[in-house]
């Protein structure tokens, strides 16, 4: 029962065993997930360690695994997920798995290397064969060149118009007779042909003739190549020299030249062989993948259990490095924390462990005392995990100090609820909770940061919807609008004649009229059973009596929640032993709370129970006011008699209360230290024995003198702390009334702007309008209302928590106790 | 090339008529199944849209039929949501007022049916894409 309430009771236990079983005392303490080694080597830096070398081992390992994972998903390889075998990796598994490994990235790559080539050898072909068919209609034009040897004419310039048009720029020269033309016949990218084209224009000033067209894309040309579209083109030209200055011009183009033969026959025969050399390398290419497919299918099954087996094994190398190889080389010592209730059971483990290894000698546990401050452990379960979790993010309890979390899976989704107190909406939040509860597993997958965060926190989000359901009944507000189940309390009709004042005329009269309980039968004289009448749903003044209504609530809810916190800090010294601290500190803050604040709770609720006229009703804050400033005229009007004098008397208490917070307690300890100090030097018999205690005393009174300065500071800042916090943090619980308007106002808007406007229009068409609408109304409220309504009261709900409530009590300066655990390692790695 | 192509295309229409008959994961009497370019004009939204859709019509359904009921038992919290006018408080006021009542508690129903409709073919929707996702794979 008392690990519910604070964390566990940890020991610090020495544990020896063989290093034969090293692997497997490891292996079986991480299956429990119970035990956090201490680091026996802190001044060793990560490359002195020990076991260094197969850590890296294992990183090599994880980097292999992770190629291979890579290079799976790319060939759309399904991964088989296996089943967790609980084998236990030994060092032999080791050398196994990394022979295995290596092997297995050298054929990959290989693989990989030899595909690329082949590829890139298939790209050059098809290029030489599509240049070899698009060149045919070139050749002949060059032949008829050749032999119409006339004076080329000026005028045919024409702009190209599709690109399956080749352009034609005829040449100036007008050299007649039989030419020997030689060409340079290429592949060059589309994108950069305009460019080219220029260039050897500016540099041969039309002294040649280029042809080109662009290269049809065939699916296979696309899924070899990719989107890249390719040009051939063929130039003739007049000599060798120009040639080669061409050659030149196309290297820095980067298009790829290849040799094309000139007779027809010539062309026909390399075309051909060039298809058969096609049909080769896909053939090739094609087994090539299909070996690859083998091998990482081979890979695929499994994957996943080696990947797990090199997690844990570096996780024991990393263990390891932890502790002490003693001199003989065959005993490790260990020191680690494990909850006092857990040490049987780690015992049974470390049995196992030695057995499993075939060792002699069991493992011996050895518990020591310590005076370092052992981790802060609360066992958790799925449910209290999410509540826990928000409450180490503000700060890691101290060891053994009160844990907040149980109190809290009541108060936070009770003050999110207050905020937020809708039944309508808090329905949608629930039902959206419990389908996150039965899908978790499944939306785990998505590993996306949002998800996982609305994963932790399922039973959170839950309790919320149920908590707000309630408050929403309370509020009698649902989507804007109350509900009327019990029968209002307040009547109109009898605020006519001949009962009332009203008649006829004064509705014609009067905007807005107000009921007057005082009238008979208006008001029944008993309140509506459960929460607001209903009535004020149409009541047009709503806001003035909910808001009266809603902060006094906040006011007398902050007021509980801080007199709790302060109950647990009573609840802290009792466990601590601080019984000193119990008459310091609690008791006067506790009468100054309840003398200032408990006495403003009284005021509120007695203000309620009676009976006043509201013209001449007190208001509290006035009242509050001047019970400070000392300020009792006449003419204010009291709530009961007696009030001045017990007024008073009360702040006079709380005032009296701030000096005792503020100075007793470094008295007490000055005097302490004054009467040791009298002690040590009042027992004089032996000179010598007296100078060495004054010599050694000296030095115990400088840092006792720095102290004491340091001890009075320090309760100053929590004085002044605790006695203007006071007044700030109720003032700040009024939050809770500040965001439950905002809700209900921008709840009202919604339903008024959105949905209305569907409902009024009485005609057929109606209906269809409140479709449209009656969507957009849905959407409008999941995404303002639940999402950014719901983020705002969850944040000022844990603000309230973490600041209001727990400085009251809570020190959160400890530490967390992170296990070594297989489970939670393999978790956070997939 | 087009010996390839052909051997391309052969293997493309095996691959249909091989994965074509076998077994949809029904636990109930399967619907006559449309054959695969049917089905593929029938589907329109993507899976997400259609479970949204399909939330929606549930939450639209109950929300209005409730809203309905509640006009049509002539609330009196659902006062400013009716069409009234000022010649509705001349001669016989109360029925006149219970009347518009009813009009509004009559278009909510006939909304609600709507969204039984839209719900029907969101959940129509959800069938599709799971049987479109189970063939591919």
């Amino acid at each position: 029962m008392s690990s519910l309430f604070r964390s566990e009771e940890m020991c610090l236990v020495q544990l020896f065993f063989q290093t034969e079983s090293a692997h497997n005392c490891i292996s079986e303490l991480g299956h429990l997930g119970l035990v956090q080694f201490k680091d026996l080597n802190p001044s060793a830096t990560a490359f002195q360690r020990r076991f260094v070398k197969e850590v890296k081992k294992c990183e090599e390992m994880e980097r292999i695994l992770r190629y291979l994972e890579k290079e799976m998903v790319k060939s759309n390889i399904v991964i088989a997920a296996t089943k967790e075998k609980e084998m236990v990796p030994c060092a032999r598994d080791v050398l196994e798995l990394e022979s295995t490994f290596e092997k297995l990235e050298q054929e990959l790559r290989e693989i990989n290397r030899n595909h690329a080539t082949l590829r890139q050898n298939l790209i050059e072909l098809m290029d030489i064969d599509s240049l070899l068919r698009m060149t045919e209609d070139f050749f002949e034009e060059a032949e008829s060149l050749l032999t119409y040897s006339e004076p080329p004419s000026e005028d045919s310039v024409s702009m190209t118009v599709s690109s399956h048009i080749t352009s034609r720029r005829n040449s100036n020269s007008s050299t007649s007779g039989a030419l020997h033309l030689s060409f340079v016949a290429g592949v060059i990218k589309q994108e950069r042909f305009p460019a080219f084209e220029k260039v050897l224009w500016r540099l041969f000033h039309g002294n040649f003739v280029l042809r080109h067209a662009e290269i049809q894309a065939t699916e296979e040309l696309q899924a070899v190549r990719g989107a890249v579209k390719k040009d051939v083109f063929i130039i003739f030209v007049q000599g060798d020299h120009v040639r080669e200055k061409i050659r030149k011009v196309c290297e820095g183009f980067r298009a790829s030249l290849y040799s094309c033969p000139k007779t027809l026959y010539e062309r026909k025969q390399m075309s051909n062989s060039v298809m058969t050399q096609m049909e080769d390398l896909r053939m090739i290419l094609r087994r090539t993948e299909e070996y690859r497919a083998g091998v990482l299918t081979r890979a695929a099954e499994h994957v996943q259990e080696w990947g797990s087996k090199v997690k844990k094994m570096k996780a024991i190398y990393y263990t390891l490095n932890l502790c002490n190889i003693d001199i003989t080389q065959k005993l490790i010592v260990a020191e680690i924390w494990c909850p006092v209730s857990d040490l049987a059971v780690v015992q049974n483990a470390l049995i196992k462990g030695s057995e499993q290894s075939g060792s002699s000698v069991t493992p011996v546990l050895n518990r020591i005392q310590t005076q370092q401050t052992p981790p802060t452990f609360n066992r958790t379960n799925t449910f209290t995990e999410g509540f826990q979790a928000i409450i180490d993010a503000y700060g890691v309890g101290t060891y053994q100090e009160i844990n907040p979390a149980p109190c809290t899976i009541v108060t936070f989704p009770f003050l999110f609820a207050v905020m937020f107190g809708d039944c309508g909406h808090g329905l949608v939040m629930t039902l959206f909770a419990v389908w996150v509860i039965s899908q978790a597993e499944s939306l785990r997958k998505w590993k996306n940061e949002v998800t996982d965060v609305v994963i932790g926190g399922r039973y959170i989000i839950l309790l919320m919807g149920m908590f707000s359901i309630y408050t929403g009944l309370i509020y009698n507000d649902c989507f804007s609008k109350s509900f009327n189940i019990f029968g209002s309390s307040w009547c109109v009709r009898p605020m006519f004649h001949p009962h009332g004042p009203w008649q006829n005329e004064t509705l014609h009269e009067y905007h807005h009229l107000q009921l007057n309980p005082s009238v008979p039968g208006v008001y029944s004289g008993d309140p509506y059973v459960f929460g607001i009448d209903p009535v004020w749903n149409i009541a047009s003044n709503k806001l003035s009596f909910l808001n009266s209504f809603k902060m006094k609530m906040s006011v007398i809810l902050g007021v509980s929640h801080m007199l709790f916190g302060v109950t647990l800090s009573l609840v802290n010294f009792v466990h601590f032993r601080k019984f000193q601290d119990i008459f310091l500190q609690f008791v006067p803050q506790l009468i100054f709370m309840l003398s200032l604040f408990g006495y403003l709770i009284f005021l509120i609720l007695y203000k309620w129970c009676i009976t006043l006229r509201s013209e001449t009703a007190p208001s509290i804050l006035l009242l509050f006011i001047n019970m400070m400033l000392f300020d009792y005229q006449s003419e204010h009007v009291l709530l009961y008699g007696g009030q001045k004098g017990l007024q008073i008397f009360l702040v006079l208490t709380a005032v009296l209360m701030v000096p005792v917070l503020l100075l007793v307690k470094p008295f007490l300890i000055y005097r302490t230290r004054m009467k040791t100090r009298h002690q040590v030097f009042g027992n004089n018999p032996n000179d010598q024995h007296g100078t060495d205690t004054r010599s050694s005393f000296s030095h115990h009174q400088k840092d006792e003198m720095v102290s004491m300065g340091d001890i009075s500071v320090y309760q100053a800042i929590h004085t002044v702390e605790f006695c203007l916090g006071c007044i700030s943090n109720t003032a700040s619980y009024l939050r809770l009334w500040a965001l439950s308007l905002a809700h209900a106002e921008l709840s009202e808007v919604l339903w008024r702007m959105v949905l209305q406007v569907g409902l009024k229009i009485s005609s057929g068409m109606g209906s269809l309008m409140l479709v449209v609408l009656f969507a957009a109304f849905a959407v409008l409220t999941v995404t303002i209302l639940l999402v950014m309504e719901g983020l705002s009261a969850f944040l000022h709900a844990l603000r309230l928590h973490w600041v209001e409530f727990q400085n009251k009590f809570y020190e959160g300066s400890g530490y967390k106790f992170t296990p070594l655990s297989f489970d939670s390692l393999l978790k956070t790695q997939q | 090339m087009p010996c390839c192509q052909k051997s391309y295309i052969s293997i493309v229409f095996l691959d249909f008529t091989t994965c074509f008959p076998p077994c949809c994961p029904v636990t109930r009497p399967p619907l006559p199944l449309p054959s695969i370019i049917e089905m593929a004009s029938l589907l329109f939204c993507g899976p997400k849209l259609a479970a949204c859709g399909l939330v929606l019509s549930i939450w639209g359904v109950i929300m209005l039929a409730m809203l309905g009921i509640f006009f049509t038992t002539h609330s009196a919290v659902l006062i400013e949501d009716v069409p009234f006018t000022e010649e509705d408080f001349k001669g016989e006021a109360l029925q006149n007022i219970y009347s518009l009542y009813n009009k509004v508690g009559y278009n909510c129903f006939i909304a609600a049916v709507i969204y039984v409709g839209i719900g029907f073919l969101s959940f129509c929707q959800v069938r599709l894409n799971k049987r479109k996702e189970y063939l591919v794979h």
